[in-house]
């Protein structure tokens, strides 16, 4: 119960310390503040589809239904993590840009990962128990993917920013926005573990159902 | 190896023991154990829907249980080395209707690394010379059948799973099963037949396993079988009744 | 080797008598060439022709193991003692042969509908065609076992296949844009890489999932 309750509140935190409190960006004005919403949301989708990947790779190796929910679950909470970030880009992209979308790596990969996902999801969806290896083995495969993906789309041009944050040198923010990020980058993270802890609970107790039912 | 040389010795020639298998759903099979001997023929009856086609698939090791383990020839049929020992007819035939009869056997005997010789007497021993040139999709159900059971025993397996393999024989073409079925029996194969045939069960096995919505429901004698046992036992236990009955029938070897 | 080469014969010899997979894929290419033709697409003709190919892929490699499924063959496959891997390269081989017969077709077409020329380095574009090929079927061949079963395959195929072969579709549109603009071969160097890396990872993945796919 605590879990959710404190990443609400942190989450109502970091909105309100990025609207109210976070300085004007010289060259960017006002938009840029989507920032606090955009890059927590790429960092939490690009969690949620590592431990996909991780739990996938258990499922098939161990064959434990455990692992097979946690892979669900997070790849759903992924999905809308990501489905945040391809919504809050262009938004931010238009005023900035002058364009909502352009093809550069960074776009192309989320775009793409949200297409496989949306596979991944419809193939939980239609095949049945057969369908959670297949799941699996999607979830392996578009992981592996990830990297030529990028690299594709390294050949096509960019206007993307280049990472301001997770860089080799540090990060090259100033400290104010830089605190502000990192408060929204937790709290978007303690969400996904506060959704990730509600969806294990409902896949438990579906399974737990079904065996019910049976004896 | 020695255990798999070793086939006409004490051990078991199929051992299951606590298998539970879902599929999507309720399990279709909860806590099935059995044992069958080399040379020892098992019918395994019940109606429909009572899991007999999943059990056999559990047993050739096309699916994994969800529980329990199975051992074929004293080895886990998981371990790969005894896939060459079981023969398994489903059933579908498994056949490839675009070709032959004669080049589905040999499609088998290649994947098995047999001389195409044993595809001939294959076909032969179920009296199938004149169709080895037709397309299966040509062939009828009872044909195509034949067939499949002669794909099943080409490679000579020491276990063979047969799934109703009589359904559409005529009556000549299931004498000539049974008596193969017998001396293979007398060569130390180990069988199983699944079939919903009380007669059927009574003259071909040493054995018979009820299965009853997924359990277990009797195993016993193939010769005590009659219709009213059969009645009273998928009276007793119809799949979605909840937990044992008080005066229920006694389990074959319970597990944990 | 015998049981490789007998289920690559099986796969050929029934796709030669049944004709299911080369002429709907053959026909599926010609018209959305065709369509792409008459609406104005004359300018991205790579784009065009990788779609093409990608397109009638994804419609046979759905279909490709269906003939494993409506008998059960598949699970006297895995019975065999054989390695399942060995279905996996068996039916892809067989698969790759039936795709080049239909891209013989496609580049015909192409030729003609898109007014393109015989490049420089003809060379470079067969490398290209090559290994984009390779890396469709091998990568389609994986998915058209896991979606067999599910009823809904034909859908399902190209939803998982575009998406995971993007970085194939982009690298292989520029490079063949390249070489038929007279480029040579040390021009589409990273394209290539792009497109051997692809064809490397799903000629490999396979090896180590596909027992998983086809196993119970």
């Amino acid at each position: 119960m605590i879990l959710p309750v404190l990443a609400a509140l942190l989450v109502a935190t970091g909105v309100f310390l990025a609207l109210r409190v976070a300085p004007v960006e010289a060259f960017q004005g006002e938009p840029y503040r989507i920032l606090y919403i955009h890059v927590p949301s790429v960092v939490a989708s690009y969690v949620a589809f590592t431990v996909t990947f991780v739990a996938s790779v258990l499922y098939l190796w161990k064959r434990e239904r455990r692992f097979d929910r946690v892979a669900y679950a997070s790849a759903e909470i992924g999905q809308v993590f990501l489905t945040m970030v391809l919504l809050t880009g262009p938004i931010w992209g238009k005023p900035v840009w002058g364009t909502w979308w352009t093809w550069d790596a960074r776009l192309t990969t989320a775009l793409i990962l949200w297409f496989i996902f949306a596979g991944y999801l419809m193939v939980r969806a239609w095949s049945g128990a057969q369908g959670t290896r297949t799941a699996a083995v999607i979830a392996i495969i578009g992981f592996l993917d990830i990297p030529l993906i990028h690299w594709s789309a390294r050949l096509l041009r960019t206007l993307h920013p280049r990472p301001a944050v997770f860089r080799p040198e540090g990060p090259d923010l100033p400290s104010s926005m830089l605190m502000i990020l990192m408060v929204n980058m937790a709290a978007f993270l303690l969400m996904y573990l506060a959704l990730l802890r509600v969806r294990l609970g409902q896949e438990r107790l579906r399974d737990r159902l079904l065996e019910e039912r049976a004896l | 190896m020695e255990t798999l040389g070793n086939h006409a010795g004490a051990e078991p020639a199929i051992l299951a023991r606590g298998v539970w298998k879902s599929l999507t759903g309720p399990p279709v099979l909860r806590d099935v154990s059995l044992t069958v001997r080399s040379g020892e023929t098992l019918a395994l009856l019940g109606p429909n829907g009572a899991g007999k086609s999943t059990l056999l698939h559990v047993l050739a090791g096309v699916m994994r249980p969800s529980r329990g383990v199975v051992v074929i020839l004293g080895r886990s049929v998981e371990d790969p080395a005894v896939r060459r020992y079981i023969g398994f007819a489903g059933h579908r035939s498994a056949l490839y209707g675009h070709l032959t009869a004669i080049e589905n056997l040999r499609f088998f005997a290649d994947l098995y690394a047999l001389p195409y010789r044993h595809a001939e007497l294959s076909l032969e021993l179920f009296g199938l010379g004149e169709y080895r040139d037709t397309p299966v999709r040509l062939l009828s159900r009872g044909i195509v059948q034949r067939v499949s059971l002669a794909r099943a025993i080409l490679h000579d397996p020491r276990v063979l799973l047969l799934d109703e393999p009589f359904t559409g024989l005529d009556a000549s073409s299931a004498a000539r099963l049974r008596e193969l079925l017998s001396s293979l029996r007398l060569r130390g194969c180990a069988i199983v037949v699944a079939t919903h045939q009380w007669n059927e069960a009574r003259e071909l096995a040493d054995h018979a396993v009820v299965l009853v919505g997924g359990r277990v429901a009797a195993n016993e004698p193939a010769a005590g079988l009659t219709p009213d046992r059969l009645a009273a036992l998928y009276e007793e236990r119809r799949p979605g009744v909840r937990g044992p009955r008080p005066g229920a029938p006694v389990y074959a070897e319970s597990t944990e | 080797m015998r049981a490789l080469l007998a289920i690559l014969r099986k796969d050929l010899t029934i796709e030669g008598r049944a004709r299911e997979l080369a002429p709907s894929m053959a026909v599926l290419a010609l018209l959305l060439l065709t369509a792409g033709s008459a609406s104005g697409m004359v300018n991205a003709a790579p784009a065009m022709l990788w779609i093409t190919l990608l397109v009638a892929a994804s419609l046979g490699l759905a279909r490709s193991f269906h003939q494993e499924l409506d008998q059960d063959q598949l699970s006297a496959l895995v019975l065999a003692p054989i390695n399942p891997v060995l279905i996996y390269v068996g039916k892809g081989i067989a698969n790759l042969l039936v795709m080049i017969a239909v891209e013989g077709v496609t580049l015909f077409a192409f030729t003609i509908l898109y007014n393109v020329g015989v490049p420089r380095e003809p060379g470079a574009l067969a490398l290209v065609l090559l290994l984009g090929t390779a890396g469709i079927v091998m990568l389609g061949t994986l998915l058209g076992a896991m979606v067999a079963v599910a009823r809904t395959r034909e859908v399902l195929l190209p939803v998982l296949l575009l998406p995971l072969a993007v970085p194939l579709l982009v690298a292989a549109v520029r490079a063949t844009e390249k070489v038929l603009a007279g480029q040579g071969i040390a021009a589409v160097s990273s394209e290539v890489g792009v497109l051997a890396s692809f064809a490397l990872l799903f000629g490999a993945a396979p090896v180590v999932l596909f027992e998983f796919v086809v196993r119970e």
